[in-house]
């Protein structure tokens, strides 16, 4: 018993860093209707500027690191969006897919070329300690993913609603012509989007660090267990990412226990394939326009 | 929707009167002594070259034939699949499995293990092809992760170590340069048969508008499945004769995602859609990307990055319509076509 509780303990712990990693993933496709293929390399920037800081003399706690973190890829998805993907916005939408393919192959290239393909571990004094209640082990820094996830999901669910902003960037989602026409400057809203979503992006790859080792090429699968879980959630909800991260997470570790770890990634796509089969627009939302 | 930001939607798109004539002399030129030349130097170059030249022509006809294999679902019928690869690897454990384990001769397993993805894509096709744009195109991702998940758990191809071919009578660079032509030949016209009929015309109406398609009466479920199993087909037979060529096939290698996406940049490249803009696309990418192979090992990967940026913002249709008169070759139809898909 208290064995399956641990899994679930460790599945629902897993599903947080899962949950962080989609909010971002999830926001760009409800608004933007951009699959942003670049989202898990914008994760692994993140982890980078996290070890850099704390590899440097200065030696900062890879938690102070997260606002730099989330300002520094900010600004590089404001950029992104405003200069690249706005320009074939209204074209097909493999453009956009395409388009988000290549800059995550630069992405990746310009890691390997700048950090090596080595994989990295950001490791404070910290990271190994374990909360203990009664027989269970929960790692604190694991705890910490699924609080920041909690609260971000709970602080931009609020942003989204009940800000002039917020409001504006849901507008855009719903109807790009009529928010237009409402006087919403479309240029600066996307790239708004985009900006939010790859620090929320760089938020997860600072957390992801002290977690997990990583290299330049680790974002190909968060992209893809991001999509998984954003199709699980649905759309145009904003706890749909949560949701579906928790779901996923616990699906995952129970799978490792029943069927060994070389069968979690299967599982996570026959999942995918299934649910697309089954249900083409996402568990619970709208369809993606 | 209507767009105020191409006030003159048709000024590089239209032909002007003191070139249109001879830029249609051009075309014409271009559209049938192509092929020829291109037929002649494909047969010619085991003759001139051999070694690493000859085996670097083999996989430029590789990629060639494997953008085609897109083409025929992503192209014509405008269902951009990311999985593509799980065809080619299809075809490439069918075939070493056969020829390792059970000693057939290379053709019947090639055979057999095109037919069994093209069996395969007939299946699944149904239910994939009820899905329409990101979910189509990841639902294929995920088909082919799977798949190449799955393999890793079936001892009989090896599990995680693969199969090591032994060829069972003696080959030479020119044997496998000349089953690649044969591919590709075999990809081209199938290609040219579908373009044009009226399956041709079929396609293009599911891939404009799939709802008036149906409407107006085309079977759209059996066209795009068709296409599908085809282009399953062609990528199966590209993976048979990898197998035997590379001699040693595993998950990783063959179920590589980059694969896919590699055939979707080609065929994008040169033109979705056309007969010759694939192989185009192909010819161009792989060329310069095996130059920069042999100079940047670590970031090869980036300039294809690059190149897919650069074709995504100022040739969305590809380079062959340009060249073909299709869009006029004027300098400000590039800028024309970015204009009209910005917000």
């Amino acid at each position: 018993m208290e064995f399956w509780l641990q899994i679930v303990v460790n599945g629902l712990l897993l599903g947080g860093v899962y949950a962080l990693s989609a909010l971002a993933f999830s926001l760009e496709w409800g608004i933007l209707n951009i699959v942003n293929l670049a989202h898990g390399s914008f994760i692994m920037l993140g982890a980078y500027v996290t070890w850099m800081l704390f590899t440097s003399p200065l030696h900062l706690d890879p938690f102070a690191s997260v606002p730099i973190d989330f300002a520094a890829l900010a600004g590089l998805g404001f950029v992104m969006q405003r200069f690249l993907l706005n320009r074939v916005m209204r074209g097909e939408f493999f453009l956009t897919l395409l388009l988000t393919f290549g800059i995550d192959q630069v992405l990746v290239n310009v890691g390997i070329l700048l950090w090596t393909a080595d994989p990295r571990a950001v490791a404070p004094s910290y990271s190994s300690v374990s909360l203990a209640v009664g027989a269970l082990t929960i790692p604190y820094t694991r705890l910490a993913v699924l609080i920041v996830a909690l609260a971000i999901t709970v602080v931009l669910a609020r942003f989204m609603h009940h800000s002039r902003l917020g409001r504006a960037i849901n507008a855009t989602g719903m109807d790009l012509d009529a928010a237009n026409l409402m006087g919403v400057r479309l240029p600066f809203v996307f790239a708004l989007t985009m900006g939010l979503g790859c620090g929320l992006a760089g938020i997860a790859g600072a957390l992801y660090s002290l977690n997990f080792p990583f290299s330049p090429q680790i974002g190909g699968d968060l992209t893809l267990r991001a999509f998984v879980v954003t199709c699980l959630g649905g759309l145009g909800n904003m706890y749909g990412p949560l949701l579906g991260g928790l779901a996923l997470g616990m699906v995952e570790s129970v799978a490792t226990v029943v069927a060994g770890s070389g069968a979690v990634d299967a599982t996570a796509f026959v999942i995918l394939v299934l649910i697309l089969a089954l249900r083409p627009r996402g568990l619970s939302g709208r369809a993606a326009a | 929707m209507s767009l105020p930001a191409s006030s003159q939607p048709s000024r590089g798109l239209a032909p002007s009167a003191s070139t249109s004539r001879f830029r249609v002399t051009g075309a014409a030129a271009l559209r049938s002594g192509g092929p020829i030349l291109f037929a002649i130097v494909a047969i010619a170059i085991p003759m001139l070259v051999s070694g690493y030249a000859l085996r670097e022509a083999t996989a430029i006809l590789m990629f060639m034939t494997l953008a085609l294999s897109w083409n025929l679902v992503g192209g014509l019928c405008g269902y951009p699949s990311f999985g593509n690869v799980a065809f080619f690897g299809i075809g490439a454990y069918v075939t070493a499995g056969l020829v390792a384990n059970l000693h057939w001769p290379f053709f019947p397993a090639a055979g057999v293990a095109a037919l069994s993805a093209l069996g395969f894509a007939a299946v699944i096709g149904p239910v994939v092809l009820r899905l329409h744009g990101h979910y189509f195109a990841i639902a294929t991702l995920g088909t082919a992760q799977a798949l190449g998940q799955i393999v890793i758990m079936v001892p009989w191809v090896g599990g995680p170590n693969g199969i090591i071919l032994r060829v069972p009578y003696a080959t030479s660079g020119q044997y496998f340069y000349y089953l690649m032509a044969g591919a590709l030949g075999g990809a081209l016209l199938i290609t040219y048969a579908i373009l044009r009929g009226s399956w041709g015309y079929a396609c293009r109406m599911i891939r404009q508008d799939e709802i008036a398609a149906a409407a107006s009466g085309v079977n759209t479920t059996f066209y795009k499945t068709a296409c599908w199993s085809l282009s399953a087909f062609v990528a199966a037979l590209v993976g048979g004769v990898y197998a035997l060529w590379i001699t040693f096939v595993n998950p990783p290698s063959v179920f590589d995602p980059l694969i896919s996406l590699t055939m979707v940049v080609l065929a994008l490249v040169g033109g979705a859609g056309t007969l010759w803009g694939p192989v185009l696309g192909a010819f161009l990418v792989e060329n310069i990307d095996q130059y920069l192979w042999a100079r940047l090992l670590t970031a090869h990967t980036l300039f294809l990055g690059l190149v897919i940026v650069v074709i995504v913002l100022f040739l969305p249709r590809g380079i062959w319509p340009y060249l073909t008169g299709q869009q006029g070759l004027a300098w400000r139809s590039l800028f024309e076509g970015t204009k009209r898909l910005r917000v």
